[in-house]
């Protein structure tokens, strides 16, 4: 891999020749929170050392909370059909973690249907912003108390999936050239970015062990996600364990909604422009379905968000009603991130361990507190107990 | 009035999720409103050159309403059109029913990966269905009795909750004469129809008809679908009463869906997608799924 050096001024300069296209975004600070924002000025840069990562993961740019698929108009008898429209300017990305480039890089391979081996099948609205956008990531040096990247393969720091990947050395910065992009965008900025020397590739080396050792010897998440991931993928799990975890869920779909690698979504006809002329005469076959067919309007096909917590996600119209109860749709959940099988189609787990859902759930079933539970139901061991086992060897 | 169509396609276009229309040729009513499953409606709509296998699924748009996954009920060797059979079940296939021939649908697809019908030629051939689960496998019925020369015999055990939710009844005679093996079953008989003798009914549920039929499970293939319940206990029978391999007993799955082209997750059952990787699935497959979840 090509590695770079830049000064923490000229970053800044290329950052702002980035801003003055209209091209970045970037961490800002709005109140408490850290969010991603298009910026105009790299003074409103949160830097890297005053946040851990943002409230809402970043995939909102490439995989917006709500899509048009099409629109239609209906005029009596005529039909007329429109693609979906969106002309998208190329973006950057500063100051993205590794957990959330590793969730991009799972949902690239995903909705471009790699899993399933067919590419004709892309989904194309996701693929072009995923195109138009530059990932300059920062690599983290202080995990905060819910990461946990070290357990999932996301981090701190990783080997693809970024354009530049940048480390915040004792002077300066080392950038490390992951794709043609990246490499296009050194080729623009040649005179800022000289070749890095022995001694920086050297010392980001050593900070990233440092953080990993840090990691383990502060986090309190050290989970055991691999141990949970082997009893989860063969079914080791008593139903009533999950119908425990069950009784927490609120049923929000929080967690689905901050994870960088959650990508499920509905689908919605709206009108947009709708002439009623439901005369309430008739009895509709179907309860609170309207008694007649409309024939004049605007409407629109769109996306949003899903999350398999909520109740309607898997109820079929006709009254059957699998995963009825939330502790069944746990499981689902908790299958989909850390199972073996899903691993192995998609190679890697389905989470990253940038610890949202532990901050966002209410009912405190957030991936790793979930984990150390299987392997307490299991083992019969508290988790507080096992926690001073795994200590020593790293202390 | 002619209906007049326009398609436009601007942009970075969705055209994974963009619709074909076409036209519905004809609408027949095929179980009536009163009876418990019903109102089910055969819709005839236009081929337009759409090749399938049958055990595929079309996602039907109803402009105004929505979108749905439909099997398709008409085999790929009828030419010209498709048969889709819909029963008015929620917000979408209710409008559905209301529109008329000569209007335009939306589709998309074939989706899924349908029966594997190649694999089995020169087996016999059991089709064991429930209710409305009858309509995915007529097309495969109705293919095979086009090559009717490749395959042994075929059996036919279908079931439903009363004589009136009975599929297809007008179409019986013709399969008997192609040489189907038809024995009938409903939870609730209504007094006349378990008084006739043919073809062979029984009052009970479609898994007590196992035990009518002499079967040799070294070279049948069984074909299952109806409500899940009862695909799981047809499953059960035809592996344990019937002797018949788990590979050999395949069944399609029915999901809530919304994209049909595994993107928006709503149909995973364990680590499968039901659109991508189903939605046929031997017994052997859905037995290894259930170690995870019930697929049924």
């Amino acid at each position: 891999m090509e590695k770079r050096w830049v000064s923490s001024e000229n970053l800044k300069a290329i950052l702002a020749e980035l801003a003055k296209d209209g091209q970045l975004i970037a961490p800002v600070k709005i109140g408490d929170e850290v969010l991603f924002r298009r910026v105009s000025d790299v003074e409103q840069i949160c830097p890297d050392t005053e946040y851990v990562n943002s409230f809402i993961p970043p995939k909102e740019f490439i995989l917006p909370a709500r899509q048009t698929l099409l629109s239609y108009e209906l005029d009596n008898s005529r039909i007329t059909l429109h693609a979906s429209r969106e002309d998208l300017p190329e973006q950057v990305i500063f100051g993205i973690r590794s957990c959330d480039v590793a969730g991009i890089e799972y949902l690239t391979k995903f909705l471009s249907g790699e899993m399933f081996g067919r590419p004709d099948l892309a989904d194309e609205l996701f693929m072009k912003r995923r195109e138009r956008l530059t990932i300059l990531s920062v690599v983290c040096q202080q995990p905060g108390e819910t990461c946990m990247c070290v357990c999932c393969e996301g981090g701190p720091a990783l080997e693809s999936g970024f354009d530049w990947q940048l480390t915040r050395l004792e002077r300066g910065w080392l950038v490390e050239v992951g794709s043609e992009k990246g490499w296009a965008l050194v080729e623009r900025f040649r005179q800022l970015v000289p070749p890095a020397p022995e001694e920086a590739i050297a010392e980001k080396e050593e900070r990233v062990r440092q953080v990993v050792a840090n990691f383990y010897k502060f986090s309190p998440h050290r989970v055991q996600t691999m141990a949970a991931s082997r009893m989860l993928s063969k079914g080791r799990l008593e139903h009533a364990f999950w119908q425990k975890i069950g009784e927490r869920c609120v049923e929000c779909g929080g967690c689905a909604f901050v994870c960088p690698t959650c990508y499920c979504f509905n689908v919605a006809d709206l009108p947009v422009e709708q002439s009623t002329e439901d005369d309430g005469q008739l009895v509709p076959l179907v309860p609170g379905a309207p008694t007649k067919i409309p024939t004049k309007g605007k409407w629109e096909r769109i996306r949003c968000r899903d999350s398999c917590m909520l109740a309607g996600y898997v109820r079929h119209a006709g009254g059957i009603y699998p995963r009825r109860t939330t502790g069944e749709r746990c499981l689902t959940r908790f299958f989909h991130k850390l199972s073996w099988q899903f691993h192995f189609r998609m190679g890697r787990l389905g989470c990253t361990g940038c610890g949202r859902c532990i901050i966002t759930c209410m009912g405190n079933i957030g991936i790793s507190q979930v984990s150390e539970e299987m392997v307490e139901a299991l083992t019969g061991v508290p988790a507080k107990e096992r926690e001073i086992v795994l200590r020593s060897p790293q202390s | 009035m002619e209906t007049k169509l326009e398609t436009t396609r601007q942009g970075d276009g969705a055209s994974l999720y963009l619709p074909k229309l076409v036209r519905i040729l004809d609408m027949q009513t095929e179980v009536p409103a009163e009876a418990v499953t019903g109102p089910i409606v055969n819709f005839t709509i236009e081929r337009n050159g759409i090749d399938f296998r049958p055990g595929q699924f079309f996602e039907i748009s109803v402009f105004g309403a929505g979108e749905v996954p439909i099997s398709i009920s008409s085999p790929p060797s009828l030419k010209d059109k498709i048969i889709l059979s819909v029963r008015a079940a929620g917000y979408v296939t209710s409008l559905l029913h209301q529109l008329k021939p000569g209007d335009y649908i939306g589709l998309r697809g074939p989706l899924g990966n349908g029966f594997p019908m190649e694999e089995f030629y020169g087996f016999d051939v059991l089709f064991v269905a429930g209710g409305i689960g009858l309509a995915p496998l007529r097309g495969l019925l109705w293919e095979m009795l086009f090559q009717r020369e490749k395959f042994g015999r075929i059996l036919l055990l279908y079931g439903a909750r009363t004589p009136r939710d009975l599929m297809y009844q007008w179409q019986l005679p013709e399969w008997e004469e192609k040489g189907v093996e038809i024995h009938l079953s409903v939870d609730i008989g209504d007094g006349v129809w378990e008084k006739e003798t043919h073809p062979p009914r029984k009052v009970g549920v479609v898994t007590t008809l196992f035990t009518d039929i002499q079967i040799d499970p070294t070279k049948t293939v069984a074909f299952v679908c109806g409500p899940p319940i009862m695909i799981r206990f047809a499953l059960l029978g035809l592996t344990r009463d019937l002797k018949i391999p788990p590979e050999r007993c395949i069944a399609t799955l029915e999901r809530h869906m919304k994209c049909g082209v595994g993107k928006c997750g709503h149909c995973i059952v364990g680590d499968k997608y039901v659109c991508m990787d189903g939605p046929v699935f031997s017994y052997a497959e859905l037995s290894r799924l259930a170690t995870i979840e019930e697929p049924w």
